[in-house]
């Protein structure tokens, strides 16, 4: 995807107009570079016998929401210690800005924030102490990062609790001062690894909608979750990762168009005979058909007229049944049909 | 800056723990040095306290009798042997010396014997005195033998030129162990209990997996991490070991002052408190909560300070043990310490000995920190 497809794509979204929006433009670094904000080329990492990466290809445009999805155990995690330099590869290449990211590229360091999976904080400094302690880590200047602690905290809406001490903290504010320590220096690429997880509703809201607004200041966002839901929701760019492999790359709705299933119809409480199954089976544009504890799922390869159709004939063939729903195909979907198994699994 | 500033941070929040733990530890360590002077001493010449039971009342034991109350702190006791017993048991007497009747006639027809002498197990005091009878005894048999009665016999050997005895003052305290020696004995302890106990709960922080992945892809580079963590550390170090001098004075005050080798126990002290920091680094490396760091500083300065001549003397220790403890740095602390204590005038052989065993001290905490280093990049790249 283009760079210029995403920010219209961005543009349509309600802008953020807080204090946020003053970060540096660090868009104008990028001109005349390549489009990639990161390349990763055969990257192959092991753990003794077990492959976790597995010959993985990505590149990442600047301005994206990037997504990877898998489920745990993937290589996500290890996709982004491997980016970050963190964890050493056996093969591959990754380049950030152009560049090759080792250990030692403290300057592309400089430009990324990491928000770990799980909270990453000092337990005995306070929220805004912790908060400017790795703020500090990139940005000497005192006065600077003050003025930018103070919008970190206001992003995150940890306001209320700036001299507490993270033990004091629910999980739901402790995950945001988790994201508030990895985002306070404004860098202009930020990996969330799984930032959601054990998190209440309401935090999780507060969270995905907070990526959006940085997103919408020009972050570069790579996106780690096993949460389909999530990734659907924020992602402008999604890659499908099993056993250490990207198996499918795309927007959610290309991802979507990948596989067969167009709509999925569920029909509880339906008494249905061998015969009537047959029946349905043979109906336009059904391609499988499920029929388990009186529950009829029917998958569609088309999204045309398919309900009326299906409840026409339990009409016609005046069927009892229960609540009939519609769905259209989710990215467990995609996963479930290209590996057989679901992301839940 | 901002690593340091971290870890000025966390110090700060955990000054009161740092103070409660400085407190035991040094208390500990005071008490248990006071308790050790001058229990270890070369030579003193001393006073014993002699119950003396008089069986035989003759002219000849009574000068016997004489003798002892001149050179000894001499009781006379009648002949009760359980109430002997019971002042032998109190230590109220070293030795009671029994001068059996009969005594006076033996002695001068020369069979020799006649006197018991009485102590508890595992003293030696009275072969001291025995000999010192022998003699006084022998003496006047022959001059009784050379026609002198028993009082001029004794009254001659009395005013026979003593045997002149030149204690020389190795030391520079008479021989007896200055109260300082134990407090710098038990130096160790405190060193190793304290930083372990400080570096380990700062590090607890640092080492946690998230923070330090967090850390290492900061824009600060590991290097300048690692330099700022040692500059702490060595800080942390300096003002610990400003403090414990300044308490040695505190507790000392003159002597420690006036103390001929005062230097050389600055400068051993200041290469054990570096050894105890590379300890202490190291053993913060593999600490994983703040709970385990109480469970290991106490069996880490114990193992070094049994092991290493803190808490039994070097002298004291089965070979076996001494030649392990050879590899051990707190070892060669105690070593140069003990020669400090004998040896008022660092010089020649001994000042090559005192400087060969700091030279060991240097050397270990050269590989100590070496160690610590390699461990905590490994750990780094491990992830």
């Amino acid at each position: 995807m283009l760079v210029s497809e995403i920010q219209a794509g961005s543009a349509k979204r309600t802008k953020y107009t807080g204090k946020w929006n003053k970060r540096p433009k660090y868009h104008n670094i990028m001109e005349g570079m390549s489009a990639n904000m990161i390349k990763i080329e055969n990257l192959v990492k092991r753990y003794g016998n077990l492959v976790a990466l597995d010959h993985l290809d990505l590149e990442i445009a600047k301005g994206e929401i990037f997504g990877l999805l898998g489920p745990n155990g993937c290589g996500k995690t290890t996709a982004i210690g491997c980016i970050l330099a963190l964890l050493r590869y056996d093969k591959g290449e990754i380049t950030i800005c152009s560049e090759k990211m080792t250990p030692e590229s403290y300057d592309l360091k400089r430009k990324i924030g990491i928000v770990p999976q799980e909270v990453a904080v000092f337990d005995q400094l306070t929220v805004q102490e912790n908060i400017d302690y790795f703020c500090g880590l990139y940005l000497p200047d005192r006065k600077k990062r003050k003025e930018y602690v103070e919008d970190a905290i206001t992003f995150v809406g940890l306001n209320d609790y700036k001299k507490m001490y993270p033990k004091q903290l629910s999980g739901g504010l402790l995950r945001r001062l988790n994201i508030a320590c990895g985002i306070a220096h404004k860098p202009e690429i930020i990996f969330m690894d799984e930032p959601t997880v054990a998190v209440d509703p309401q935090s999780r809201n507060h969270i995905l909608e907070g990526i959006r607004k940085l997103n919408q200041t020009g972050a570069t966002i790579i996106y780690t979750s096993h949460y389909m839901e999530e990734v659907e929701q924020i992602c402008t760019q999604i890659a499908i990762l099993d056993h250490g492999q990207c198996i499918a790359k795309g927007t959610k709705e290309e991802l979507k168009q990948m596989i067969r299933t167009g709509e999925k119809i569920t029909v509880e409480e339906a008494a249905l005979s061998d015969q009537q199954l047959e029946h349905i089976r043979q109906m336009e544009q059904v391609y499988a058909v499920d029929y388990q504890e009186q529950v009829l799922l029917v998958r569609f390869d088309g999204t045309d007229h398919n309900i009326v159709k299906l409840l026409q004939y339990l009409q016609e063939q005046t069927i009892c049944f229960g609540r009939v729903y519609s769905e259209l195909p989710t990215l467990n979907d995609v996963f479930l049909e290209i590996t057989g198994k679901s992301l839940r699994d | 800056m901002t690593v340091f500033k971290g870890y000025m941070l966390l110090a700060k929040r955990n000054i009161k723990g740092i103070i409660v733990y400085f407190t035991i530890f040094t208390g500990i360590a005071v008490a248990m040095g006071m308790s050790r002077n001058g229990k270890f001493s070369s030579f003193t010449a001393t006073k014993l306290n002699i119950a003396v039971v008089d069986c035989d009342r003759s002219e000849c034991s009574e000068e016997v009798v004489r003798f002892l109350k001149k050179n000894h702190h001499v009781t006379e006791a009648s002949y009760d042997p359980s109430a002997l017993q019971e002042r032998l048991y109190y230590e109220d007497v070293k030795l009671v010396v029994c001068i059996q009747k009969g005594f006076e006639k033996d002695t001068l027809s020369g069979k020799g014997g006649g006197i018991e002498y009485t102590q508890n197990p595992g003293e030696y005091n009275g072969m001291y005195v025995e000999a010192q009878l022998n003699r006084l005894v022998q003496n006047m048999k022959q001059y009784y033998d050379a026609g002198y009665s028993v009082s001029e016999s004794y009254d001659k050997v009395a005013k026979q030129p003593q045997s002149k005895v030149h204690m020389e003052n190795i030391n520079g305290n008479g021989g007896q162990e200055a109260g300082y020696v134990g407090f710098f004995r038990f130096y160790p302890y405190l060193m190793l209990a304290v930083l372990c106990t400080i570096l380990g709960t700062l590090l607890v922080e640092f080492r946690n997996k998230n923070v330090k992945m967090r850390l290492n892809a900061s824009s600060v580079s590991l290097f300048s991490q690692n330099i700022t963590s040692i500059f702490v550390f060595l800080m942390i170090g300096c003002i610990l070991y400003a403090v414990t001098m300044l308490l040695a004075f505190a507790i000392h005050g003159r002597k420690l002052v006036t103390a001929p080798n005062l230097w050389y126990y600055f400068l051993n002290s200041f290469l054990v408190m570096l050894i105890s920091l590379a300890i202490s680094f190291l053993v913060g490396l593999f600490v994983k909560n703040r709970q385990q760091v109480s469970i290991i500083v106490t069996p880490i300065s114990l193992a070094f300070c049994f092991l290493c001549g803190v808490f039994v003397p070097i002298q004291y220790m089965p070979d076996g043990i001494v030649h392990i403890a050879r590899f051990l740095p707190i070892y060669w602390f105690e070593t140069v310490n003990d020669l400090l204590a004998k040896h008022a005038d660092i010089s020649g052989h001994i000042q090559s000995q005192i400087l060969r065993g700091m030279g060991m001290e240097l050397l270990f905490f050269i590989v100590l920190i070496s160690c610590s280093m390699a461990v905590a990049k490994y750990q780094q790249q491990e992830g």
